[in-house]
């Protein structure tokens, strides 16, 4: 198993010293190379807003590169407002085992991962009042248990509501997005590229099940129709037991692993690891137009010049 | 005939109510604060102004009026307030409303030419143009400046000014409202518009606040100046009331004075750019060090970043915030601070001020180590140190937030001061010193926030 974790190395440094040219011309991170960070993204963003939808002069793509493969970016990096639907999955397998803390202590995965979101939604919240949450629960189907709201508690009263219950023998993706689609309007931008969107939708799916396969049962097209859209990303947290003979851990993230299919998601794991899961959830704060994507994040601080 | 009279009566409110509805979603036309103007059916009788109109013989007017007939129209001019009263012969819309304004002497003054030649609406009222009323109250407004033009000619000093104002300034005569020897009162007022061009200004620092950017100085009397800002100039440079005019020594010009007060705006402006400049320099390389870590960050005001780091297995997060005039004078940020929260005690003011009260303490007592420090060190070279870094000015906030534990319903965080800030610093080195305080100060983080869980 190849879990997905951030990558180590040494800190990356710029190439270019002078700070004005960062703000006009390719500025290196690490790998990535990142055009126009801010003077045609922000510059011409709020030009466009105010001049009423003129198209810009050049055409804007960032590019990103890690490897031989091509990530590119189609959207402003404004950090507008986020619609994020969390999906929590509450089924509670056979032999499902718990978190044990330094103390001894332990805590069952559901409460873990309740305990998780919390410090999710208010360290969100504080970073900026305007996102807003759904609460999305996974069992037999999904159900939309509460509606957009920017006020975290309100989501974290009804999280203390779930409990956890008999593990389904199906879980059917195609419901979920197919839930989502129903719920959520896109914005429509007729320049995506330029344009800075009034919000973008984020899913965030807290999978937790090590012995059933998630499926599009229904089919993919709904599916195909949100993630296609530059205003629609998706990110999944796969909770999971140790992997073994006897689940199917690897083959449930390799699937997961393939629901990313612009490059920009966010697919991380986790196995009973407390720390590890809190800082997944942290990983998970970023805003999708600002993040580097998951394979160039790099989060160690030294003080090495 | 009554069904059709009804329907007729109908049809004319429908225009009537068109019309008012014109100028509230257009604007009352002209004047300069135009956007304060209220309209509102009048209540009272037409037959009280008519008494006083007739110097004192009751008049025995009889009015007709219904509800809705009747507009009473408060137009800001030159700082004090014209009021307009319009009578609406709804049965007769052909007719022209009768009108009464709360300036007496305007309507005895002007002759029936000017208003023939001045305010043509009157003569060619066509009650089914839905801009009827705004053009007659635009005409109205023009013959009641021109008015007062005219009495300028009786105080030669005032008219002198007016005409300095305009040259000087290089304004329009739009861009002045002048109310000689206002009634009831002995004093004239002057109101100019500052031509303050937020032309360089970068326009998501304006953007919010739709309307023109007017900044209005007005003078009562015996010179007593008071500005006026619309919103789109206040977001960008602070409320009026920020803001301290000069004193008005005795003896002062007017146009002096008015000049030195749009200096004083211009300058704002400037700052307020370099401001936003200097910001978007210290964001871009928060990014250009710290990209790979990066949460969220302000891309339009950049005013904020927020960063997830990692030291020896620890995550957590740091918020760094820059006011919105760093770099800026921590004296007179809590100064700032202390005026909105004495115009608005609200807790969050009250918490605001407090901030910037502690951030005084703060670099009071970094003013005074590094002032010692300096006493002991030799001067040398070409001269004395200029001593700059004693202005002093307000460091980027950084806060950092525990990912794992709240403290007890938000999660725990810590404000760190960044004692060695200096405005002299390049951003790269400003970015290294936030690290620098980061990296110093990460493991006592750590172990408070255990501690508090």
């Amino acid at each position: 198993m190849t879990p997905t974790t951030p990558s180590g190395g040494d800190p990356r440094q710029p190439s270019i010293t002078c700070t004005n040219q960062l703000l006009n011309k390719n500025i290196t991170w690490g790998s990535t190379a990142v055009s126009s960070l801010f003077q045609t993204d922000i510059g011409m963003a709020a030009e466009e807003r105010s001049s009423g939808g003129s198209s810009p002069s050049e055409a804007l793509e960032v590019t990103e590169q890690f490897g031989s493969v091509t990530v590119e970016r189609h959207v402003p990096r404004i950090n507008c407002p986020e619609h994020i639907i969390l999906v929590v999955d509450v089924c509670r397998e056979d032999g499902n085992t718990s978190y044990k803390l330094a103390d001894g202590s332990k805590f069952s995965s559901l409460y873990m991962v309740k305990r998780a979101i919390t410090l999710f939604l208010q360290n969100k919240h504080a970073i900026d009042s305007r996102h807003k949450f759904a609460l999305v629960v996974l069992h037999e189907s999904p159900i939309w248990l509460h509606d957009f709201t920017n006020n975290p508690r309100e989501i974290m009263s009804e999280l203390d509501e779930l409990e956890d219950a008999v593990a389904t023998s199906r879980c059917d993706l195609s419901l979920l997005f197919d839930l989502i689609a129903r719920q959520i309007s896109l914005p429509q931008c007729s320049n995506p590229a330029v344009a800075p969107p009034p919000c973008v939708f984020r899913t965030i799916v807290f999978y937790g099940r090590s012995q059933c396969l998630p499926q599009f049962l229904g089919g993919k097209a709904v599916f195909t129709h949100l993630i296609q859209s530059p205003h629609f990303f998706l990110d999944v947290l796969y909770m999971h037991e140790a992997p073994s003979d006897e689940n199917k851990c690897e083959g449930i993230f390799d699937l997961l692993c393939g629901l990313d299919e612009s490059g920009w998601s966010y697919v991380l794991e986790v196995s009973r690891n407390a720390t590890k899961l809190h800082n997944h959830c942290g990983s998970l704060l970023a805003h999708p137009l600002q993040r580097p994507t998951q394979k160039d994040v790099h989060y160690t601080l030294n003080g090495v010049d | 005939m009554e069904i059709r009279d009804s329907l007729i009566r109908g049809s004319v409110m429908e225009q009537y109510i068109r019309q008012i509805g014109y100028i509230k979603l257009n604007g009352f036309p002209g004047g300069l604060c135009s956007d304060l103007a209220e309209i509102t059916g009048a209540s009272e009788s037409l037959t009280v102004w008519n008494t006083r109109q007739d110097n004192g013989v009751m008049g025995e007017t009889v009015c007709e009026s219904g509800p809705g007939d009747e507009l009473l129209i408060k137009v800001p001019f030159a700082g004090a307030t014209l009021t307009i009263r319009l009578l609406f012969y709804l049965r007769e819309p052909w007719m022209p409303p009768d009108m009464s304004f709360s300036d007496i002497q305007f309507l005895s003054r002007i002759s029936t030419e000017d208003l023939e030649d001045q305010v043509p609406a009157l003569n060619n009222w066509n009650c089914s143009e839905d801009d009827i009323i705004a053009q007659l109250l635009h005409q109205l407004l023009q013959l009641y400046k021109k008015y007062q033009l005219e009495k300028l000619d009786d105080d030669e000093v005032l008219q002198f000014e007016y005409r300095s104002l305009l040259k000087t300034l290089k304004i329009g005569e739009g861009d002045i409202e002048i109310l000689v020897n206002s009634p009831g009162h002995n004093t004239s007022s002057l109101l100019v518009r500052l031509p303050l061009s937020l032309q360089d200004v970068p326009p998501v620092l304006i953007d919010a606040n739709p309307g023109s950017a007017t900044s209005l100085l007005q003078n009562e009397g015996v010179f007593v100046p008071k500005l006026y800002l619309s919103p789109r100039v206040e977001s960008l440079i602070g409320g009026a009331n920020t803001l301290a005019l000069p004193a008005v020594p005795p003896g002062t010009c007017l146009l002096d004075y008015v000049e030195r007060v749009l200096e004083l705006l211009e300058e704002k402006v400037r700052k307020a750019v370099l401001c936003f400049e200097t910001r978007k320099q210290f964001i871009a390389q928060v990014l250009c060090q710290f990209g790979c870590a990066v949460m969220e960050y302000d891309a339009e005001r950049f005013s904020k970043v927020v960063l997830m780091f990692e030291v020896k297995d620890f995550h957590f997060l740091t918020f760094i915030t820059l006011g919105q005039l760093f770099p800026q004078f921590a004296a007179e940020a809590k100064y700032m601070a202390w005026v909105r929260y004495k115009g608005n005690p609200t807790r969050h003011n009250k918490y605001a001020h407090r901030m910037t009260c502690k951030h005084m303490v703060a670099t009071s007592k970094w003013a005074i180590t590094r002032w010692e420090a300096d006493m002991h060190r030799k001067p040398t070279g070409v001269g004395v140190d200029s001593k700059m870094w004693l202005v002093l000015q307000q460091a980027p906030k950084i806060v950092l937030q525990s990912l794992y534990h709240n403290s007890p319903r938000e999660p725990y965080s810590k404000e760190y001061s960044d004692q060695k800030y200096s405005p002299q610093w390049t951003p790269e080195e400003m970015v290294r010193n936030v690290r620098d305080v980061i990296l110093s100060n990460v493991s006592s983080f750590q172990m408070s926030s255990i501690r508090t869980n």
